[in-house]
């Protein structure tokens, strides 16, 4: 699940995986700015078959708290 | 940083997927912002009412994968109306040569109207359309060429099936909008049809409101993709690139089964053989309309020429032989033929598309021939169609009358060339093609087709200046100017309006400032015919003498000694000039067109 998530994220960033952690967040991530956003949700329903409310998208700005809800979403 | 050859290869695959796009965009800004020495570049503005990142993102990959590096500008969020009409907004101080309008339903359709009759509805859809035209008319005039998308309707309805009668419903002023937009267009506007797209798609899947409130992005990011190749359709167009011609093999490909092999009645082709035959029955139909329709259409297959001509026979074959305008069998490999069918025809290898079911085939074409669009069918018919029309590779912006009878007139080619193979010498099978012509000002209506061939006419065409019909709407307006046309009719077929010359009237002469010529009619002294008739008008006008220009293009060496064969003098040492003087005989020019009509330019 880790590498998955990580992988995803890297990919619609464009960067090397093992620049990040469950730390790196939008704003202090190079190249992770509000449209950026948009493509890594997008990318990230189409990986793991999920939704994101608007609302659940905007907050949804670092790894671990994406990680958060792909986790929920996937168990209910 | 990579090359832009590299960056062209990365984004050759389809569907590109979204971050591939995205990416690429901030790589293509990066090019275009110190391009490589001779790098062919152009200035691409993307002005529309939404979020323009991600489609100027696939725009600009769309143009890298047209073979050129686009410069791109994004007008300011919202304001692309003002951007436009305002002369000297950002927009206009870039210059850019390709406009691309990106219109969105919500803020073109009135949703006061929802229960207005018909009359009203018409009234204010013609308003929005004249706020287009005046946009259009200003891009024009800054020799701009124009792309614009159509409008896709909503998904929801406000009162179900009745909204269809209903002539102010969303969805119908959505209809009308792009009926009457298109129409008013004509040959000006080149057109992504992102309408049929969405629809391809299924508008559900389209949409996204989520990406809409939050962002303003119209449509559902996964298909960005898709949208690529629709542009590079209206790309083609408005760059004269359109593909003309559709080369196609024969066995497994218009029929299942090899004729050399199974014979004509062992050929799987009609419902008589079953999902298979009906789907190549379906495929050869489409093949036929596209003939229909003017793409020219040619064969090109490893066969005895015999054999495969007879597969033709076959009682279900909806084509027929004199449907392709050249016919290459041998046992030789496909790029030869390939390089005899271009030479046949009179056309440029990059006008051609390709289509076989052997992927070693299209690969080999696709090596040899880079200029080539090669397209592998795969073996399964059913899906033949989809992946030839999944391209846009036929697109046209507007519809000429001209495009209709062309497939005639290609038939008729070939014909005229078999005779020509037949006739002892050229004078004898020119005289017996029986040509009438005639040289004239062309009509507001005709214009349109002159602004065509001005868009993809490369081989004969002296100096490749591409006059849009803005520009030829002024040239015609200005008295120091002439422009002409010229139709020619044989007795195999009418080729309509197939030439036109721009002259101006400088330092007591007149220059020919644009000269081009269908290749339907090279080598038949229609060039004779015209220089004829220029000398009489320009004497008319006081000129003394004519002053030719050749700009040479990667296309046009056809033409580089036009000049000196039709009796013109070098002026420069460069081979750009050329004088042939007024008042002296021209028994030269004798041709064997007759007039078609008196003169009336």
């Amino acid at each position: 699940m880790t590498d998955e998530l990580i992988s995803v994220v890297a990919k619609s960033l464009g960067v090397d995986p093992t620049s990040l952690s469950e730390a790196s967040s939008m704003g202090e991530t190079l190249g992770w700015d509000s449209l950026r956003q948009l493509i890594l949700i997008s990318e990230i329903e189409r990986s793991f078959g999920v939704k994101f409310s608007f609302q659940e998208m905007s907050d949804a700005t670092s790894i671990a708290l994406l990680r958060q809800l792909v986790e929920k979403k996937k168990i209910t | 940083m990579k090359s832009f050859s590299e960056l062209r290869e990365d984004l050759s695959k389809d569907p590109l997927a979204l971050t591939d796009i995205y990416n690429a965009r901030g790589q293509i800004k990066d090019l275009a912002a110190t391009p490589e020495p001779g790098a062919p570049v152009q200035r691409v503005a993307v002005a529309g009412s939404l979020t323009l990142e991600f489609i100027s993102g696939a725009i600009a990959c769309a143009v890298v994968r047209e073979g050129v590096l686009p410069s791109v500008y994004e007008a300011p969020f919202g304001a692309y109306i003002q951007e436009v009409l305002d002369t000297t907004s950002g927009l206009h101080r870039f210059e850019p040569h390709v406009t691309v309008l990106v219109p969105d339903w919500r803020e073109i359709t009135d949703p006061t109207l929802i229960g207005a009759d018909e009359k009203a509805v018409a009234v204010a859809i013609g308003e929005r359309v004249q706020q287009f035209e005046q946009m259009w008319d200003i891009l024009g005039r800054a020799h701009g060429r124009i792309i614009q998308h159509t409008l896709v309707a909503p998904i929801f309805l406000y009162r179900g099936v009745a909204d269809q009668a209903a002539p102010g419903s969303v969805n119908n002023q959505v209809r009308a909008l792009n009926r009457e937009l298109i129409r008013a267009g004509g040959a000006k506007v080149a057109w992504v049809a992102m309408d049929q797209l969405a629809e391809s798609i299924g508008r559900r899947q389209w949409s996204n409101d989520r990406l809409y409130y939050t962002s303003k992005i119209p449509f559902d990011l996964r298909h960005l993709g898709d949208y690529v190749p629709c542009f590079q359709g209206a790309w083609r167009a408005v760059a004269g690139t359109t593909k003309k011609v559709l080369v196609t093999d024969l066995d497994n490909t218009l029929w299942g089964g090899v004729v050399g092999d199974d014979g004509v009645h062992g050929l799987r082709l009609g419902p008589e053989n079953g999902a298979e035959g009906e789907a190549f029955q379906a495929w050869q139909y489409y093949v036929r309309a596209l003939g229909d329709r003017g793409v020219i259409l040619a064969v090109c297959s490893k066969n005895d020429p015999k054999v495969a001509a007879s597969g033709f026979d076959h009682p279900q074959s909806v084509l027929k032989l004199d449907d392709f305008g050249a016919f290459e069998c041998s046992w030789s490999d496909k790029v030869g033929g390939l390089r005899r069918i271009v030479n046949d025809l009179n056309i440029g290898m990059d006008s051609v598309v390709f289509v076989d079911d052997n992927p070693a085939e299209t690969e080999l074409v696709r090596r040899e021939l880079p200029q080539v669009t090669a397209i592998d069918l795969g073996t399964d018919p059913i899906e033949f169609i989809d992946r030839l029309d999944a391209g846009h590779w036929f697109d046209l912006t507007s519809y000429t009358a001209e495009d209709t009878g062309r497939r005639a007139a290609y038939g008729a080619k070939r014909m005229a060339a078999d005779s020509s193979r037949r006739a002892p010498d050229i004078a004898s099978f020119l005289n017996s093609l029986c040509m009438r012509g005639e040289v004239f000002r062309p009509t507001e209506k005709e214009l349109e087709r002159v602004g065509q061939l001005e868009m993809k006419t490369n081989q004969f065409n002296l100096t490749t200046r591409r006059y849009s019909p803005f520009d030829l709407d002024a040239l015609m307006a200005d008295p120091q100017c002439l422009v002409l046309a010229m139709k020619l009719a044989d007795r195999f077929a009418d080729h309509g309006l197939t030439a036109t010359l721009v002259g101006k009237l400088e330092n007591g002469g007149l220059r020919i400032d644009s000269w081009l010529m269908s290749c339907r009619i090279f080598s038949r002294t229609a060039e004779h015919f015209m220089l004829a008739r220029l000398a009489n008008l320009a004497t008319d006008r006081g000129a003394t003498f004519i002053m030719g220009e050749y700009l040479a293009s990667p296309k046009n060496a056809v033409v580089a000694d036009l000049y000196p064969r039709l009796g013109f003098e070098p002026v420069s040492g460069d081979g750009r000039f050329w004088r042939r003087d007024l008042g002296l005989p021209n028994d030269d020019l004798a041709t064997y067109i007759n007039q078609a009509d008196p003169e009336q330019p």
